[in-house]
């Protein structure tokens, strides 16, 4: 196979490589699809197989042109993210750095970065230049983030750009770019990873031992992006805090408040979504295994934690699941409005115990 | 020259080529017949219908040396250059990025040179609704009144960015979505052109998805051919767009017949990996259930638009679910269509709405309700068994035996024509009549208490609010006890402090006069009623619900139901 080095993502290299064979490469590509899939590592691929100089239809990955292609040092090969206005070079090449290290894992630095239209108003003007090797390949990724100014100024050349160029959009929320975007490229869908594939890429690539590739493989819901940043050591951390989150949410008053206290004192705003996170994945396990039906094992993410589950839905006759996910589900979006944090997770816990119905 | 895509290699040449926008291009074409070019334009609608084409169209039958013709003749030097963009006469300019009031400036300064070698100076201002709102004012007055020969085409998708004064100043073509059945003759005929077999159905999937887009259609259908090869099934577009199968949708039904809740989480986790989109899904799966709600209520497949094979299957399962029912059915759909779209959490929604259909009872109207227990009613009176008796209305029984009060006050609050022996049962035995009679006399006040609480909120609404936290819980002679919280000395000081007018209010309510007392409620009698209290409100409520309501009231009747929260 070529395109070895990414992960899952069948159908979306087919239709690329079949692209390349037939000769017919558009000049306007959108991928699309949830984050830490590898859009952004199939792109650079992309890039380096339109450049390379050993074969017309994948990259050797040996050739100067994929060499430099997978370092951003093609002359002829640009790639765009959001970024703040002022941003420093280093700060530029920290982020490409991140990304020739490990493709899936690019480097957010910003907070709510856009892709200003100075930037796009530079790609006009360095387009109209001829490339000085080979085809110009131009990647933009998080295009839903190019504001509304430079997303318009980008309409002409995307629709007919100078010979021997090609732009590459990469979005996941593809509801947030305009139809006239959509409209000129050719979109290419990508799917969440499947459990295995993940599991596989954690042990080749990141030499993670088998058993827990795969419970992280299932935590991460698809994303390898999400999955790399499961490695961390914080993060077997963060569970056993949803897990004490839990486990509060049957006691008293005052524990809780310790807990609260406690995650407070110690964790950030993306911890305390990190954990909301792993609760709504721990009621979803929750659900199914209370459906009592074997054939719904199967998808229980939690599966080192089984005794627990079992322990905690033996205490109850009924859990008002519907309400647990809508409450869960506010929260994350109350988080992101600032709310002050030690409230959202007090009354988190009281809403949670209403939805318990113990046994008689 | 390289690869270019098809929406760019077949972009029309001449006036006839461009499709489904013939109000557009017959008038302008006999604009130019009669010699009555207007000297602004603006060209507005959706994304790939024909803006810019038409544009360039114009640009080259007004400058074609031929000209000014109604069809370029796409050879001479005129028309081959504005074809390359390299005319000197034609101006293409990028408005979105060119969008400032230096830029329009620049503009006017290059109006003073006479058109050369041609015969107008055109100008085309694509995406124009990006110009800032000096650079639209900077153009008013050249637009009113431009040289001689110059000639100004805008195009935009969103023409009411523009503003009124631009509009006013230019002759204003609105160009519509292109018809499926258009862009499929256009399609058939490109791929005739470029060799290429395709199947009508991949063609009608094209269309669907292309939404009267003439470029987008292209553009799919541009990355099919480059997916496929020379030969295009409904099966590669399929697999290519994500395009769900109504198969799927089907499936969903019949778990949903099934009550199969496994087969729901298996179906979220396949739609998942496959990685279709949930939105699009649901969105698919209302339109499913609309079609068996139309199926049904129509009793004919006329108005479906698909294939014959599922008009038999439409027709098959249209009687599985009731109208109500399906209803239901589009409402979840949707809701949780409008969840998905801000949350992160898609997957996890997903399978809950799917789980929630499945698991969803049927439900039963009203009216069907009524008449299954008419049938049964019939069938018991001609067995000719003896009905369940009415009770007195439970309030006189109240009256009559004291239970603990507040037992009481419950009954009283479910107080429904109900079989009386039912009631027997669980009253406890009668105390001796003298006692009964006192507390009537409590119980009657009690039960008017809102009334005089309301009143007193009419006259005096601090008053009222704060008798509103009370309740009377004791009756000697004339002094009616009535407690307070024991925490909180604000009301029952305010209370006091307007003794006259409370009791000149339950004087006028009950009349009968009653001096008031004021005392803490050491006892936690208050909080026990104050549970009652808010349940007299809805028994209220309730009666006049079935008084008004002559469905409600036979189901009442007929069930003997009685009202439990």
């Amino acid at each position: 196979m070529s395109f070895d080095k990414i992960i899952g993502q069948q159908r979306p290299i087919e239709i690329l490589q079949r692209a390349l064979e037939h000769r017919r490469v558009p000049h306007a590509y959108l991928f699309n699809g949830p984050e830490g899939v590898g859009k952004e590592a199939l792109a650079i691929e992309f890039a380096k197989a339109l450049n390379c100089s050993a074969s017309q239809q994948r990259p050797c990955n040996s050739c100067s042109n994929c060499a430099r292609t997978g370092r951003f040092e093609y002359p002829d090969f640009q790639f765009i993210f959001p970024a703040p206005k002022a941003v420093t070079v280093q700060d530029e090449r920290q982020v490409l750095d991140s990304l020739v290290k490990n493709p899936y894992a690019r480097k957010k630095l910003w907070a709510s970065p856009t892709v200003s239209i100075d930037k796009i108003r530079e790609l006009r003007r360095t387009s109209m230049i001829k490339p000085m090797e080979g085809k110009r390949v131009v990647v933009i990724t998080e295009a839903h983030s190019m504001t509304t100014d430079a997303a318009n100024s980008l309409l002409k050349i995307l629709e007919e750009p100078p010979e021997a160029m090609h732009i590459i959009l990469i979005t996941s929320k593809i509801n947030a770019l305009l139809p006239t975007i959509i409209s000129r490229c050719q979109e290419i869908r990508f799917s969440a990873l499947a459990d295995d594939d993940i599991k596989q890429g954690l042990i080749d690539k990141e030499g993670i031992e088998p058993d827990k590739a795969g419970v992280i493989a299932r935590i991460s819901q698809g994303s390898y992006g999400r999955a790399l940043q499961c490695l961390d050591e914080e993060f077997e951390n963060t569970r056993n805090l949803a897990m004490d989150f839990i486990r509060v949410s049957l006691k008293a008053p005052s524990a809780q408040f310790e807990l609260v206290d406690r995650i407070l004192a110690d964790y950030d705003k993306k911890t305390v979504k990190e954990i909301i996170n792993l609760l709504l994945i721990w009621f979803r396990d929750s659900m199914n295994y209370m459906q009592a039906n074997p054939e719904m094992q199967k998808y229980i993410v939690n599966r080192d934690k089984m005794e627990l589950l079992q322990k905690f839905t033996n205490a109850f006759s009924k859990i008002e699941f519907e309400k647990i996910f809508q409450r869960l589900e506010n929260s994350i979006q109350l988080l992101d409005k600032n709310v002050q944090m030690n409230i959202l997770l007090f009354v988190l816990l009281i809403k949670l115990q209403e939805c318990y119905l113990v046994k008689r | 020259m390289s690869y270019l895509v098809l929406a760019r290699k077949y972009r029309p040449m001449f006036f006839e080529d461009v499709v489904g926008q013939q109000h557009v291009t017959r008038t302008l074409q006999n604009a130019i017949q009669q010699k009555r070019i207007a000297n602004a334009y603006l060209f507005s609608g959706p994304r790939g219908v024909g803006k810019t084409t038409v544009a360039r169209v114009l640009a080259k039958a007004l400058n074609c040396e031929q000209g000014p013709t109604i069809s370029p003749c796409n050879k001479c030097s005129s028309c081959m250059e504005i074809n390359e963009s390299r005319s000197l006469d034609v101006f293409e300019i990028d408005g979105a990025s060119n969008r400032g009031i230096d830029e329009v400036r620049n503009l006017r300064e290059s109006l003073r040179y006479s058109p050369n070698p041609g015969k107008h100076r055109i100008y085309i201002i694509d995406e124009v609704h990006m110009l800032t709102n000096e650079a639209f004012n900077a153009l008013l007055k050249t637009l009113e009144e431009p040289p001689k020969n110059v000639l100004f085409v805008f195009a935009t998708t969103e023409s009411h960015k523009v503003p009124a004064t631009i509009l006013s100043r230019c002759q204003r073509f609105d160009f519509k979505r292109i018809t499926n059945q258009k862009i499929i003759e256009q399609l058939k005929q490109l791929c005739a052109s470029e060799g290429i077999e395709i199947e009508d159905e991949a063609l009608h999937h094209i269309t669907i998805k292309g939404d009267g887009s003439m470029r987008d259609s292209e553009s799919i259908l541009d990355q099919i051919i480059a997916y496929a090869g020379k030969t295009i099934t409904a099966q590669d577009v399929e697999s290519l767009l994500g395009i769900i199968n109504l198969e799927m949708f089907f499936r969903v039904t019949d778990l949903i017949g099934k009550g199969d809740v496994a087969g729901g989480v298996a179906l979220a986790s396949g739609i998942f990996i496959e990685g279709y989109d949930f939105n699009e899904f649901l969105l698919g799966l209302a339109d499913h259930f609309r079609n068996i709600l139309v199926c049904k209520s129509t009793q004919s497949t006329a108005s479906l638009d698909v294939t014959e094979e599922f008009t038999a299957r439409y027709t098959a399962i249209r009687d599985q679910f009731s109208v109500e029912d399906l209803l239901r059915l589009i409402k979840i759909s949707s809701d949780t269509e409008y969840l998905i779209r801000r949350s992160s959490n898609a997957r996890l929604h997903f399978e809950m709405a799917l789980i929630k259909m499945i698991n969803m009872n049927k439900s039963i109207s009203l009216s069907q309700l009524l008449e299954q227990f008419d049938d049964v009613k019939k069938k018991a009176d001609t067995v000719s068994q003896p009905k369940p008796v009415a009770a007195a209305p439970a309030q006189d029984i109240s009256t009559q035996n004291s239970a603990p009060r507040f037992l009481n006050k419950v009954k009283e609050s479910s107080a429904e024509p109900r079989p009386a022996p039912a009631l027997h049962d669980s009253a406890p035995l009668p105390v001796p009549e003298a006692t009964a009679a006192h507390s009537a006399d409590l119980a009657s006040i009690e039960s008017r208490w809102n009334e005089v609480v309301e009143r007193v909120k009419k006259q005096k609404i601090a008053v009222g609010t704060c008798l509103a936290e009370s309740w009377p819980t004791a009756l000697s002679g004339k002094i009616l006890e009535i407690s307070f919280d024991p925490h909180n000395n604000f009301q029952q000081s305010n209370v006091e402090r307007n003794k006259d007018v409370v009791q000149n209010i339950i004087a006028e309510t009950l009349g009968d006069a009653f001096k008031i007392r004021c005392v803490k409620d050491e006892k936690g009698i208050l909080k026990e009623t104050r549970k009652v209290a808010p349940v007299m409100d809805k028994k209220k409520q309730f009666e006049q619900l079935v008084n008004e309501n002559n469905m409600v009231k036979n189901i009442v009747d007929t069930f003997n139901t009685e009202l439990l929260d």
